[in-house]
């Protein structure tokens, strides 16, 4: 049981970084594309109780072709293994070993756990590297909360595409869910370029939206982002954790407008996640 | 006075976006290269106190290093609530974000920020989303303190040296100004934008005096490639922490690499003060 003292100082430690050669732990895809490959352990077991952790991914398809990927974080807890975040996104599709993501996790993990990681590949076989810090607790002592459900079902190892449409600076709204899984008091978005990785400088304005056609209400109000040449993908492609308070069965969407109009290149592929009490 | 209820739904409003033109607010720097230039308002007043804001920003004119401060305006009264942060863009369509940070910003302040680059006049555009709590309803801090003096609009250049897979130490700030209850660290590419190999580091961020420095956050893993040249995504944080003022901080880093220049990353680090 967390004790709740609002303390500010935490406990940290590392699982997965090899000193040795500067790299995180390898994890491989399946010899079959967008379908999850084996778990691979993460470090030893967790020392002390997480309340929050940060995953860092990088050094995708090292040498390799450039790939989308979804990856599953697990913890084996007395052989019992249970998924603490589902279908995380890594979009590493520009080109190999290009992309480095960051996500900061409010998420509960027993001391004594043995953290591993799963993923799928838009290309057989590929891998990335993965580093994991654990906290002993959140920001101002804060507890973790107990998992970290998708909202969208991946496609192709990404998101949903949302299409803006021809008409620039308007927006079209896009189903991510129909209804979720669970209640979330957090929520999270990973914004990818779909599968256009050639496009001319561009910027979105989007809405993340919960409640039924016709009846949407927004939730974070026209976030902003963009991408342009050489890299030709967004580069900083995480949003959140964010507070709500989202009931379960609640329909989610996006509401998006691009300022140009070509086909493809305004495109995006959009993943939700949210925070299970 | 906020009343910390263990409440988890937020309000949230946008200030800065432009939607007429898919855009944000542009902030321009002085005429001089690192020099702060005037501030900009960034839309209306705040319509409810917020405890946590987002700051979204690109678009730069030019390829250019950054520092901004976000201040709020109440009363006629300026205040810094959070100082040098960093946009690193030296390679043209680098967008980046600060999530949720830890502040509070009394409803009816104007948001407005400055920033200095090290090109002259260079512009970048910038929204921000206003939350009315933090994560499980938390109160926001007073301010963001810089834990760096930045150098050419950009951070502490840290050289891992020329042993590939072996830490080097550099100090960022031999003594923190305030005590500091969460550390956020953002990583750029130093002055080299055109690595000659794909490259990763791993960093620690210590704390205490030389030769006895403890580990504040163990072995962050970075890296960047041929193509964008540049870390991606650049931000790591805000963590937990509780770190004294008069506190000497530093960083230890090494890398994958050891191409003078290609190994060297410019570290920022911030400080939430309670």
């Amino acid at each position: 049981m967390f004790n709740w003292v609002p303390h500010t100082a935490a406990r940290s430690e590392n699982r997965g970084a090899v000193t040795g050669t500067t790299s995180g732990t390898t994890i491989s895809a399946a010899g079959s594309v967008n379908t999850k490959g084996s778990y691979t352990d993460i470090g030893g077991t967790t020392s002390f109780d997480y309340e929050w952790i940060v995953v860092v991914i990088g050094n995708g398809s090292p040498g390799g072709n450039a790939a989308d990927y979804v990856l599953d974080m697990a913890i084996n807890v007395a052989g019992n293994r249970f998924i603490v975040a589902e279908d995380l996104r890594y979009s590493n599709i520009r080109a190999a070993a290009e992309q480095w993501d960051i996500y900061s996790l409010p998420l509960h993990i027993p001391s004594g756990s043995q953290l591993s990681a799963r993923c799928a590949a838009s290309v057989a076989s590929t891998n990335f590297q993965v580093v994991i810090i654990g906290y002993s607790s959140g920001p101002l002592g804060a507890p973790g909360y107990s998992r970290c459900r998708a909202f969208y079902t991946p496609t192709s190892s990404r998101g949903i595409n949302c299409d803006p449409g021809a008409v620039a600076h308007t927006k079209t709204r896009t189903q991510i869910i129909a209804s979720t899984p669970d209640r979330a008091v957090a929520l999270m978005a990973y914004v990818g370029p779909n599968a256009d990785i050639s496009a001319s400088a561009t910027r979105w304005l989007f809405d993340i939206e919960y409640g039924a056609a016709g009846s949407e209400q927004v939730i974070l109000p026209n976030l902003y982002l963009g991408r342009g040449a050489p890299y030709d993908i967004p580069t900083s492609k995480v949003f959140g954790p964010y507070p709500c308070d989202i009931q379960a069965a609640s329909r989610m969407s996006v509401n998006i407008q691009s300022h140009v109009t070509t086909d493809g290149d305004r495109d995006v592929d959009v993943a939700l996640w949210g925070f299970v009490p | 006075m906020f009343n910390w209820n263990l409440n988890t739904a937020a309000r949230t409003e946008n200030r800065g976006a432009i939607t007429a033109s898919t855009n944000a607010t542009t902030i321009t720097a002085a005429g001089s290269a690192n020099t702060k230039g005037s501030y900009a308002d960034i839309g209306a007043v705040t319509s409810f106190d917020y405890e946590a804001v987002t700051l979204l920003f690109g678009n730069s004119s030019t390829t250019a290093n950054f520092v901004l401060d976000l201040a709020i305006n109440l009363a006629g009264n300026r205040f810094v609530i959070a100082e040098d942060l960093r946009h690193a863009d030296l390679k043209d369509g680098h967008w980046a974000s600060y999530n949720g940070l830890a502040l509070h910003v009394p409803s009816g302040s104007q948001l407005s920020i400055r920033c200095a680059s090290s090109v002259a006049s260079a512009t970048f555009d910038i929204l921000i989303i206003g939350h009315s709590c933090g994560l499980f309803g938390a109160p926001g801090y007073s301010r963001c303190i810089a834990l760096y003096a930045p150098s050419s609009s950009r951070g502490i250049d840290c050289d891992p040296g020329g042993s590939a897979n072996t830490k080097t130490r550099t100090q960022i700030i031999s003594s923190t100004s305030q005590r500091v209850a969460m550390l956020m660290v953002c990583l750029g590419p130093g002055s080299d934008v055109a690595a000659g190999a794909v490259m990763r580091w791993l960093f620690d961020i210590e704390q205490g005096g030389a030769g006895s420095e403890q580990v504040v956050i163990p072995n962050m893993f970075h890296g960047r490639g041929t193509v964008s040249d540049m870390p991606t995504q650049t931000v790591f944080g805000p963590f937990p922490c509780d770190i004294p003022a008069g506190t000497r901080l530093s960083c230890n880093i090494q890398a994958s690499v050891t191409t003078a220049g290609d190994r060297v990353a410019d570290i920022a680090l911030h400080g939430f003060v309670p």
